[in-house]
């Protein structure tokens, strides 16, 4: 094997990818299809698969009862992208400006928090957020700046606002990258060629590092549009998302055929996302 | 008197340091530079160059002193108000700009009209022989185009003066020479001043009107190609540029004015050895009695079978190594004072031999004129251009 392998020397490369490749056959891509599978099946009277073709699972998705929980997802997922982007991007600026030893510190800074578990740190917002026994409204109302609790729990501010939280370094990470790639120079040029700061960043940072930008959107949609646990902890059972209600359908309902096919529906809106993503790329490489 | 492009006073320069102290870049630096001349900042990395380059262009605010382009004072002002532009050492095309869009950047950003804009790129390109190139993206181009294309982008804007920061680094050794002669060329084509910063001795030598040489934060000597390299007044600039034969010695006496091989200068007499006295151009401020430095060039030697000897200055010796290189062949000899002297004779006949041998008894001679005798102190102090 060792002498073919010399042969053909083009071959090494796969036997260093081999065991990452095979990992994600048998436990990513069968179970997949495996869901694909049971999203065309009939629900078994007492929950299980029936094996049959069967459509129809898709139709249910459009149900207005379920695609409004879809474009709802879609919604809380799109606002949680911007308004990680609105932080995220000056944030990593700052970082990316900062001396290399500097950009160390405030890196380790930012992943400090997520070494506490996530359901750790989303239940220490509730303890923040609860409509009569959190302690912003308690605070608030004994200081007798308000007289009614704020509307901060059980609602998309609460399921976004934790969002945001969880998913923040993950569209820092990028930016950073990609703004500490940007060649210095290139900004004095601009500005030797009588662009102003504003332009300066219109005309050069902006283009150069939307990459950045767009794989930290990417990074941060993705799962903000499958979450579930933030929704069922934030959301206070009034406030759902579309991985609440798979969530549901598999553990509650029984029903995996029409949960495998609102999983199917939503891991087409991923790939959508990221083949944009990739030809934004392509087209800012080329 | 031609109009002063660039004017220094007094500027330095500090930067906060590593370790919380502070770093003197560039110490009180006084300059003139004259409208359309091609003046080179010379000397080692770190010497301070490339900062002196970066304050004209504002990029970096003098910590004292003050600059003026054009004969306004430029203070605090931004980059991109300054009637200068920079080629970039690594040429800072902007890598998602076709060649069009880089080079027209500088006028976009003035709002200059379309129908302009087309034109002046067109004329911009054609200056820098890179017509047809406009929708090409920099990185489709080698290195040798790019740094054309970024000469184009700063020269299209008509600038008062052109800022260049060792721009010919990243070439490999043929084009370089190539582009050197061509940069000399555009430059008196264009006629605009151009301070052009390099390590690099021999391109400033071919390529300038005059040569500034810094080193440490300090401009040691201001002069033409021929100053610098005939007259250095200092050690460094002497080391730097070229090879140089040093002896040391004591002043016996200074000759104001004499005339020496139809040149006027002050000439020192230097006692270098017992009963050995050397003629020497005098650097200013050499007075009787003080150590000095006599330098002189290796190529300036003629060396001497025997005591026969023409020039003013003599010295006898003995031959100790002798290294044949082609075109020249290289001796070292050991004179009676001690010092060793390099010593290189153009082989302009054909032989199979060289005319002397290790051992060999001979007399050096060489003019007085190209030597030239300065104090070592002298590095302390700042040159006035």
């Amino acid at each position: 094997m060792i002498t073919a392998l010399r042969k053909r020397p083009e071959l090494q490369g796969w036997l260093f990818a081999f065991p990452a490749a095979a990992f994600l056959l048998v436990f990513f891509l069968v179970p997949f299809f495996i869901v694909v599978g049971y999203s065309f099946a009939e629900r078994g009277t007492y929950g299980g698969v029936v094996w049959s073709f069967n459509p129809g699972n898709y139709a249910r998705v459009f149900d207005p009862l379920y695609f409004n929980t879809f474009l709802r997802s879609v919604y809380i997922a799109g606002a949680t992208t911007v308004i990680c982007f609105l932080l995220g991007y000056p944030l990593a600026y700052f970082i990316a400006m900062r001396s290399p030893e500097r950009r160390n510190t405030l890196l380790l800074a930012l992943m400090i928090p997520f070494w506490t578990n996530f359901l750790i740190r989303t239940y220490a917002w509730l303890t923040l957020l609860r409509t009569n026994t959190g302690l912003i409204n308690v605070t608030l109302l004994n200081l007798g700046l308000i007289s009614e609790p704020l509307p901060l729990f059980g609602n998309d501010f609460a399921i976004i606002l934790g969002l945001v939280y969880g998913w923040l370094p993950d569209m820092v990470l990028p930016c950073f990258a990609a703004i500490t790639r940007l060649d210095r120079s290139l900004l004095e040029a601009a500005s030797d060629l009588y662009a102003r700061g504003s332009q300066v960043f219109t005309r050069v940072v902006w283009p150069l590092t939307l990459p950045g930008v767009v794989a930290g959107s990417i990074l941060v949609f993705i799962p903000s549009l499958g979450a579930f646990i933030t929704p069922a902890l934030l959301g206070g059972g009034r406030s759902l998302m579309i991985g609440n209600v798979i969530n549901n359908q598999f553990l509650a309902a029984h029903d995996w055929p029409f949960g495998a096919a609102l999983s199917t529906g939503m891991i087409s809106i991923m790939l959508v996302i990221t083949l944009i993503y990739f030809r934004t790329v392509r087209e800012e490489a080329s | 008197m031609a109009k002063v492009a660039v004017e220094l006073r007094n500027v330095s320069k500090l930067f906060p340091g590593p370790g919380g102290e502070e770093v003197l870049a560039v110490d009180r630096i006084q300059l003139n530079i004259p409208d359309g001349e091609f003046f080179s900042l010379l000397g080692p990395s770190g010497c301070g160059k490339t900062t002196t380059l970066r304050m004209i262009g504002g990029f970096e605010m003098p910590t004292e002193g003050e600059i003026y382009i054009d004969g306004q004072f430029q203070g605090y002002t931004p980059a991109y108000r300054r009637p200068v532009n920079t080629v970039f050492q690594n040429y800072a095309l902007f890598p998602h700009m076709t060649i069009y869009e880089n080079v027209a950047f500088g006028l976009e950003m003035q709002k200059v009209p379309k129908e302009e804009t087309e034109r002046r790129v067109a004329e911009a390109l054609e200056l820098v022989q890179m017509t047809g190139m406009e929708s090409r993206k920099p990185d489709q181009l080698s290195g040798g185009q790019q740094q054309r294309i970024a000469l184009a982008r700063a020269l299209i804007n008509h600038p008062k003066v052109l800022l260049l920061d060792e721009p010919l680094g990243a070439l490999d050794f043929k084009l370089r020479k190539a582009m050197q002669f061509e940069l000399k060329e555009l430059q008196e084509r264009v006629g605009i001043t151009f301070v052009y910063v390099t390590h690099d001795q021999e391109e400033a030598l071919t390529m300038s009107d005059r040569i500034g040489v810094m080193n440490e934060g300090l401009l040691l000597q201001v002069g033409s190609a021929q100053e610098i390299y005939e007259a250095p007044e200092s050690r460094f600039v002497a080391d730097f540029i070229g090879e140089t034969n040093y002896l040391e010695g004591q002043v016996a006496e200074v000759r104001e004015n004499a005339v020496i091989d139809d040149y006027q200068a002050d000439v020192a007499e230097v006692v270098v050895g017992p009963g050995e006295r050397i003629l020497a151009i005098s650097s200013p401020g050499i007075h009787p009695g003080q150590q000095v430095t006599v330098a002189f060039r290796p190529e300036k030697v003629r060396i001497n079978a025997g005591a026969r000897a023409q020039e003013a200055n003599r010295c006898p010796g003995k031959v100790t190594d002798v290294v044949y290189v082609g075109s020249l062949t290289s001796y070292q000899v050991r004179l009676s004072t001690g010092t060793d002297v390099m010593v290189r004779q153009q082989n302009t006949r054909a032989t199979f031999d060289t005319a002397f041998h290790p051992g060999d008894e001979v007399t050096l001679s060489w003019p007085v004129v190209g030597c030239q005798a300065f104090s070592e102190d002298r590095q302390g102090e700042e040159a006035v251009a």
